[in-house]
């Protein structure tokens, strides 16, 4: 086998590991669960089509006299509209602008790096990285959002400035007119900023700097980008400035309970980590349910901690015993054993008990793979040779395939 | 002739006494399954999903790599597998069917992204990306690389070395989930690979994996 071969097969382990993990059976089949329900046959074929009819036909005039029509948008020089979901990068030399139908315009500074995520009655745009410019119009009835990393920013009509460093995990706003509610770290269940104010706050130092336009630095012209200097946090201002001007000062607030939740979810372990030993992790393990505990599980072995992990582990499968999750964490455990602990017995026996749980699981390939090197690495020959043969009849293709042909063929 | 023994009948829920309706489980086997979703039977396209999104994701997976948009698409592949059930022609190969499906799907939203990349949309790649399982920094620039390169290769091509190199596919299955002979498949998997090798030898992260020996 290639050096290329190898890459590409422990390119399709890693991604069969994350599928593993990902629940996606579980939402994709929730999404379905009430699809087959047979439909009444009664009335004439004809009636729910005219009914359907003169329903839309109602709430289309309904709409057209309360709802605005859905917005469009258009990017750059172009006429279409861009693929929703699609990112979109800004040209290194030049800005690229977002013109809405309704008038509003979002301009991604130069190197920036944006998608627009959803579009109705007014948008959600996600900004990956640099400075977005924004101005939207007042007067739908629904607020447009923008997410930036860990922070929102809701917004009803208005214009500012909004950056976000995702290499330091810095954003800022400095608004220009109206008047934003921001979400998020620091800024917890919502913050609101008014005209002429400025913002810089960062999830990881957990610092958070409220002041006017006019007494800071004129940030407004100086968008983050990933080639600028480091930025640095202004310390937190005192509440009686010395120059005594309007400089508002805001104390740290304590983060919300399940802060380490959303860094967890953005990958931030180490961060979600800390927070979960800041709050108590057996604490959270107590209060987690089956999913919750998997996830506290995958923070802590990804932010080095394997002991705690098998803590949840085991918690989660004496507690959720027959859910779906405690097979999974079986194989976890066995990961765990085999990668952290060199434990290879006791590997054996949690890919073991992944096997019986779950015979035709998504892990099922790489529990017997792992169970029969597992066997072979504690040195089981016998036991190895006798999985050797079975993963070769399961999986003749499979990324163990070389190592099972070895131990089959090895005197 | 009536069977001589009683267990070669299917079984039947004991009636409950209390006039309550007991559900049928749902069969095990795909064709029964198939049969069922025709019928309309509660739960089917539920159970259908449970069953066989582990290997629609997985394809998506492969030809994608990591990808945001790779959830709504395995929704997609089934709404479009109920509306399209009473085609399937062998009821046994369902899974396979759902493949092709998944790979007509892929195919699509690439060739979808190739025409709107005048506006320069960023490939998923080049984002902040999430640690992966089990991995050092080393082996996930080399992932990140590997699918920014298969992002450049003419969209059959790719789709045809991700089936082969990254999922093992066999030839033959490569050809007929993409639909073509397999003498087409071979081209392709063995143009897009001279591709790949070529564009990673001058990739910093790709060049230790490339062998002096590949084509």
């Amino acid at each position: 086998m290639s050096k290329l071969e190898i890459l590409l097969r422990r390119a399709a382990h890693e991604q069969d590991l994350q599928r593993a993990e990902s629940g996606l059976p579980e939402r994709l089949a929730a999404r379905f669960r009430d699809a087959s329900r047979p439909a009444p046959r009664r009335m004439p074929r004809w009636l729910p089509l005219a009914a359907a009819l003169m329903f839309t036909a109602i709430l289309v005039a309904v709409g057209a006299m309360k709802k605005p029509a859905p917005l469009g948008v258009t990017i750059g020089e172009t006429s279409a509209a861009p693929l929703l979901g699609a990112w979109l990068g800004a040209p290194d030399r030049g800005p690229l602008p977002l013109d809405f139908s309704d008038g509003s315009r979002f301009e991604l500074t130069p190197k920036s790096k944006a998608r627009v995520t959803e579009l109705g009655s007014s948008a959600r745009v996600e900004l990956a990285s640099g400075s977005l410019r924004v101005h939207v119009v007042p007067g739908r009835s629904s607020a447009w959002r923008i997410d930036a990393g860990p922070f929102g920013v809701r917004i009803t009509g208005t214009r500012f400035v909004v950056s976000y460093d995702p290499a330091q995990e810095v954003f800022e706003l400095v608004m220009d007119e109206g008047e934003v509610e921001l979400s998020g770290c620091v800024f917890g269940k919502g913050r609101k900023l008014a005209v002429g104010q400025r913002v810089r706050a960062s999830c990881r130092t957990q610092e958070l700097d409220v002041g006017y336009r006019d007494v800071a630095r004129p940030r407004a012209e100086l968008p983050l980008a990933s080639n600028t200097p480091e930025p640095k946090i202004a310390a937190p201002i005192p509440e009686a400035a010395a120059d005594g001007q309007s400089v508002a000062a805001t104390p740290l607030p304590a983060p919300a309970p399940a802060a380490w939740l959303p860094l967890a979810r953005a990958g931030k372990y180490r961060e979600a980590y800390a927070e979960l030993e800041r709050l108590g992790f057996d604490e959270e393990c107590r209060k987690a349910n089956a999913e919750t505990l998997g996830l506290i599980a995958d923070v802590a072995r990804k932010a080095r901690s394997p002991r705690k992990a098998e803590r949840a582990l085991l918690l989660l499968r004496r507690r959720f015993p027959s859910s779906a999750g405690a097979a999974i964490a079986a194989f976890s455990l066995g990961r765990l054993e085999f990668d952290e602990f060199r434990g290879y017995t006791r590997a054996a026996d949690w890919f073991r008990t992944y096997l019986k749980e779950q015979p035709n699981g998504a892990m099922a390939r790489e529990a017997l793979g792992r169970l029969l090197e597992a066997a072979y690495r504690g040195g089981d020959a016998g036991a190895a040779r006798a999985l050797s043969e079975r993963y070769l009849r399961e999986y003749p293709s499979g990324p163990h395939a070389e190592l099972a042909s070895r131990l089959v063929r090895a005197p | 002739m009536i069977p001589s023994s009683p267990t070669s009948l299917p079984r039947c829920p004991k009636a409950s006494g209390d006039g309550r309706l007991l559900r049928l489980p749902l069969p095990e086997s795909d064709a029964a399954l198939v049969q069922a979703l025709r019928a309309g039977r509660e739960g089917a396209h539920e159970e259908l999903v449970r069953r066989c999104t582990p290997d629609v994701e997985r394809i998506l997976q492969r030809v994608l790599g990591p990808d945001a948009e790779l959830e709504d698409l395995a929704h997609d592949v089934f709404v479009a597998s109920f509306k399209a059930i009473d085609r399937l022609r062998d009821p046994q190969a369902l899974r396979s069917w759902l493949v092709g499906i998944a790979i007509r799907k892929a195919r699509k939203l690439i060739a979808r992204r190739k025409r709107w990349s005048f506006i320069r949309s960023v490939p998923p790649g080049d984002l902040p990306e999430q640690e992966l399982a089990s991995s050092s920094a080393e082996f996930t620039d080399a992932l990140s690389c590997t699918y920014r390169i298969l992002g450049t290769l003419p969209v059959d091509d790719r789709i045809a070395f991700a089936l082969r190199h990254i999922d093992g596919m066999d030839l033959a299955g490569v050809a007929a989930h993409t639909d073509v002979s397999l003498a087409t498949a071979k081209r392709r998997i063995a143009r897009a690979q001279r591709r790949f090798v070529e564009l990673a030898r001058k990739n910093e992260a790709l060049a230790p994996w490339v062998g002096e020996d590949e084509p």
